[in-house]
């Protein structure tokens, strides 16, 4: 979940226009935001559209929310002015970290909350949308202090400097190791023997890509005026979007952008590549699945106001859009947009008129049959967690292998019962209230693995509990039940460990052992801390399903 | 009239005082029922009863554990009998605090042993005390005075009962011959009832009512809603699988492998120790995947996609659904899902979702919000309903759903949208299918009135039981 913390007064700026706390928080659930809290000037607003890397300033919200408000339309205005600079990438780096775009934005105009809405654009842009660093990360510097060209390329992990935040040098091995950006992201890195900076004609480290800039030319405060971005990574289009969103936010804080030379060893690109895309969509079908009826002049309008230019030509529609996002996909990506606009509370629900018969799974009308059969015997049914203790789990397994998690959330759970009496037994051994006589059933999933097969399986459990039991109690139970389902079944000789011996069984139909039966041993019971005699039946549904003459 | 207990009782009650346990042992009738019986006749005026109260003196457990291993200081005097001296230090392994501070001042002050250089050293063998715990006498408590925990005091009632002129009356004219006590099959057969009386009940007793079968709340809740989406017209989907494949489960769902968990919680999934893959999907659906995959996200790692995992959101077997769905079509599911999370009253790993799909021709968001506000009515059972724009991976257009519900206000409920044409693609499916899920736990615990998630799950039998 990304969630942001923004400056209220820096948003109303932008917009030219001050909310209310009840405002903000409608436009904002327009444009797939939340405001989460607000307290005195900082608002929280969570960003629920990952997709919209644009979003995570105050200056694309602000963007997105003036075309909701109607205060400004169509593609935002943009300019983009050459520049003598350039960046030089060495042909060694391609093996380690392959890509890296840059751009210069001068006459930036900064105060706190500018700053800090600017780090946290390039921290929520390098934890989401650049997978913790690993595809993106981004650098701002301070251009006055860097002599161009700019090289990036590796260097050995002993070369020092001195990294932001610290006073005196470091080696790039000891960043890694020592410091907390270093060990958080070392493992994008630990593969390879040398590690990439970016370094000035005067041979000052800029940074230490995607670990850490420098203390000096790295380091940005609220008399920053010329900026110098670096974003690097793995992947060409996306290093691109975030540099697109980067200079078009600084631009909004009032900056010029410049393009720079990025000159690879086997080609040539000028960055930021931003610019309006152009897109054709097939006008029937959006106004087929659109499902209101809306002129043309209405859909271009609705789009305007989505920061997008829109016109008709031969049934076509023509849309372009400045490439800060890049989720325009198909036609239902501009249905959603013009709906957004028209707003969707304003839309009126179809009743809709598709005529289908309703029907439970046959599954589930056995176990409600199955169910209503042991209410009627006057059993309670309680119903546990599928995940159980392992330990618990043991204590009854035989021949099944039990499923762990490799991930537990706590050791009450870190296993699927192997069987339903599992999970009654944790309960009990959790919460020792019984009231005498107690009938109880459950009826729900199992799972294990047998023969390397995963197993998954509905079952029945019955567990009687009084002053005295015998296995007669779940007999007369179990009997009752395969009458009112019309099934034959016959009980064998078993060994179970968890029961008494000589006083328990196996369940029988068609010759085929669906279950248990018999009087619950004390010496597990013990082991639980569980101080009630039972005794009980678990049969397997799914087997018995087979025999079920259904015709409910 | 008194019943035949009653006259039982008052048949051995004569002038003298007789108490509880005496009458009790004489009839071989259980205390407290003789007791009860005893206060019948009291208001009956057939008896006098008086109450006596009386300390008496009891060992606590630990009393009893000194009487059967005896005294801490005896157990200390007897390993410096056979050590002659020990470091201090060592003693405290041995001993809890206040056992040995209480055991060396006492056995020091009797001149058992000395403590030199923080070394206790024997000298001479004396009494303790532990014979004195087996009956409890005056002797016993001075001697045990001021020491806390072994001897408790406890107050004892004992009952007192004889007959009055009243109920020597009644007791003489007592026929037990000329009444039925039992209704008995034989009383029937044998037409005793012709000639006799019934003894007269007392049917105002106070007795336990009877035990009940009951279905479990929060499960007889989810079906009342599979009984609304039925009624609605709705199929039960009957592909639910709680181990399915990391394919299912998020691959062919348009979501690309390499999103940080944590972003999506979908993607807080549980994975499994043992089965590391599994094979449960169809092959040409798989190569679909993994071209759109390569396509949108650029990257697709077939051993992720076959990773095992417990289902972490029921939209999977919605997918499932659409590998043989017929159109037109609607379909629902109220089945478990787990993802991991810190456990709390607002939160458990394991929950409910009901998810649907609606397949059909033609079919546009504004249908969508038809069935939304259908759905709000009949299973939210709440009037207002308001629509936001949401992200889904899965859906464009995606909306969330909030409705007012009558105690709690406005309250997000659910979200929903139209399959991604580049998903349902993937299923050779070439028309609309709507899609949305409701959060059914929340709302059982309105309906169910408690505060606490993890309450959903039976955690007290007994409760369930009364």
């Amino acid at each position: 979940m990304v969630v942001l913390d923004v400056s209220l007064n820096e948003l109303y700026k932008l917009l030219n226009k001050k909310l209310s706390e009840e405002e903000l928080s409608e436009y904002l659930l327009n444009i797939k935001c939340e405001l989460d809290e607000i307290n005195g000037n900082n608002a929280k607003i969570e960003v629920k559209d990952f997709n919209r890397i644009d979003l995570y300033s105050l200056t694309g919200i602000a963007r997105e929310l003036k075309g909701i408000l109607n205060i400004e339309n169509g593609i935002p205005k943009f300019e983009i002015k050459d520049s003598p600079y350039s960046l030089i990438v060495d042909k060694e780096i391609s093996n380690v970290r392959p890509y890296i775009v840059g751009a210069i934005v001068k006459n930036v105009k900064l105060n706190e909350d500018r700053l800090k809405d600017l780090i946290q654009l390039q921290e929520k842009i390098s934890q989401s949308f650049g997978r913790n660093r690993q595809k993106v990360a981004i650098g701002t510097h301070n251009f006055d202090l860097i002599e161009f060209p700019v090289y990036y390329k590796l260097a050995d992990p002993e070369t020092k400097f001195i990294p932001l935040g610290f006073d005196k040098e470091l080696s790039l091995r000891e960043i890694l190791e020592n410091t907390e950006p270093g060990k958080k992201y070392a493992n994008i890195l630990n593969k390879y023997n040398k590690y990439p900076i970016l370094i000035d004609s005067n041979n000052n480290i800029i940074s230490f890509p995607p670990i850490i800039n420098s203390n000096k030319i790295g380091k940005l405060d609220i008399n920053t005026k010329n900026i110098f971005i670096d974003v690097s990574g793995t992947d060409l289009e996306k290093i691109l979007l975030a540099l697109n969103v980067i200079v078009l936010a600084l631009k909004d804080f009032g900056g010029e952008i410049y393009s720079i030379n990025v000159i690879y060893p086997d080609k040539k690109i000028k960055t930021p590549e931003l610019k309006i895309i152009k897109k054709e969509m097939d006008l029937n079908k959006i106004k087929k699945y659109l499902g209101i009826e809306l002129d043309d002049k209405k859909i271009v309008e609705y789009l305007n106001r989505k920061r997008m230019n829109a016109k008709i030509e031969n049934n076509k529609l023509i849309i372009e859009y400045l490439n800060y996002r890049d989720d325009i996909l198909s036609e239902y990506d501009i249905i959603e947009e013009i709906l957004i606009s028209y707003g969707y509370n304003n839309l009126k629900p179809r009743e809709i008129k598709i005529y289908t018969k309703g029907e439970l799974s046959k599954e589930r009308k056995i176990i409600n049959n199955i169910r209503k059969i042991m209410v009627n015997m006057g059993c309670i049914e309680i119903y546990t967690p599928i995940l159980s203790n392992k330990d618990i789990n043991s204590l009854l397994n035989e021949d099944r292998e039990i499923i762990e998690l490799i991930n537990p959330a706590s050791s009450s759970y870190n296993s699927i019962r192997v069987y339903l009496l599992s999970s009654f037994l944790q309960l009990l051994s959790e919460n020792n209230e019984l009231k005498f006589p107690a009938k109880i059933f459950e009826l729900n999933r199992v799972s294990y693995i047998k023969n390397n097969k995963i197993i998954e399986d509905l079952d029945l459990l019955y567990i009687y509990s009084n002053y005295e039991v015998s296995v007669n109690d779940s007999l007369k139970v179990l009997k009752r039940l395969f009458k009112e389902l019309e099934i034959d079944f016959d009980i064998r000789n078993s060994n179970h460990k968890f029961l008494i011996d000589g006083r328990q069984g196996d369940i029988f139909v068609n010759n085929e052992n669906i279950g248990w039966i018999g009087e619950i041993d004390p010496n597990i019971l013990e082991k639980l801390d569980i101080k009630y005699p039972l005794t009980g039946f678990e049969i397997s549904i799914k087997e018995l399903m087979k025999y079920i003459k259904y015709d409910i | 009239m008194i019943s035949e207990i009653e006259y039982k009782v008052l048949s051995i009650l004569n002038d003298n005082w007789k108490n509880l346990d005496e009458i009790s042992n004489e009839l071989n009738i259980e205390k407290y029922k003789v007791l009860r019986t005893l206060g019948f006749l009291k208001e009956k005026g057939l008896i006098e009863l008086r109450e006596e109260k009386i300390k008496k003196y009891e060992l606590t457990e630990l009393g009893k554990k000194y009487l059967k291993e005896g005294l801490p200081e005896r157990r200390l005097l007897n390993l410096l009998k056979e050590r002659k001296e020990i470091n201090l230090e060592e003693l405290n392994k041995y001993f809890n605090k206040d056992e040995l501070a209480f055991s060396l001042g006492f056995l020091r002050k009797n001149g058992a042993i000395k403590i030199e250089n923080g070394k206790v050293i024997y000298i001479k063998e004396i009494e303790t005390y532990e014979k004195y715990l087996e009956n409890i006498n005056e002797n016993t408590i001075k001697l045990f005075k001021g020491r806390k925990g072994i001897i408790e005091e406890k107050e004892e009632t004992i009952y007192y009962a004889k007959i009055n002129e009243k109920g020597k009356e009644i007791l003489k004219n007592y026929k037990p011959e000329e009444y039925i006590e039992k209704y008995t099959k034989e009383v029937i057969d044998k037409k005793i009832y012709k000639n006799k009386k019934f003894r007269p009940y007392d049917i105002r007793i106070n007795i336990e009512e009877e035990n009940i079968g009951r279905y479990n709340p929060y499960l007889e809740f989810l079906d009342k809603i599979r009984e609304e989406l039925i009624s609605m017209g709705f199929k039960e989907m009957d592909k639910y699988n709680m181990i399915i494949s990391h394919f299912w489960d998020l691959d062919c769902l348009f979501i690309p492998q390499d999103h940080p968990a944590g972003d999506i919680s979908i993607m807080d999934a549980f994975y499994i120790k043992n089965i590391q893959y599994i094979e449960d999907f169809p092959k040409d659906l798989f190569e679909n995947v993994k071209k759109t995959q390569l396509k949108y996200f650029k990257t697709f790692d077939e051993n992720i996609s076959k990773r095992a995992m417990l289902i972490s959101h029921d939209t999977a077997i919605s997918a499932r659904t659409l590998l043989n769905a017929e159109k037109p079509g609607k379909y629902f599911l109220i089945e478990k899902v787990f993802r991991y999370d810190t456990i709390d009253a607002k939160h458990f790993i394991e929950f409910n979702q009901l998810e649907g799909i609606v397949l059909d021709d033609n079919l546009t968001f504004l249908d969508l919000l038809g069935i939304l506000k259908e759905l709000v009515v009949n299973v939210v059972k709440a009037k207002n309903i308001k629509f936001y724009p949401a992200y889904f991976p899965f859906t464009e257009p995606s909306v969330e759903v909030y409705a007012e519900h009558p105690k709690l206000g406005w309250i997000e409920v659910g979200g929903a949208g139209v399959f991604r044409e580049e998903l349902l693609k993937q299923f050779n499916i070439n028309y609309p299918v709507l899609a949305w899920g409701l959060g059914v736990d929340r709302l059982a615990t309105i309906y169910l009135n408690i505060n606490d998630i993890r309450e959903l799950h039976t955690r007290n039998i007994k409760k369930l039981q009364e």
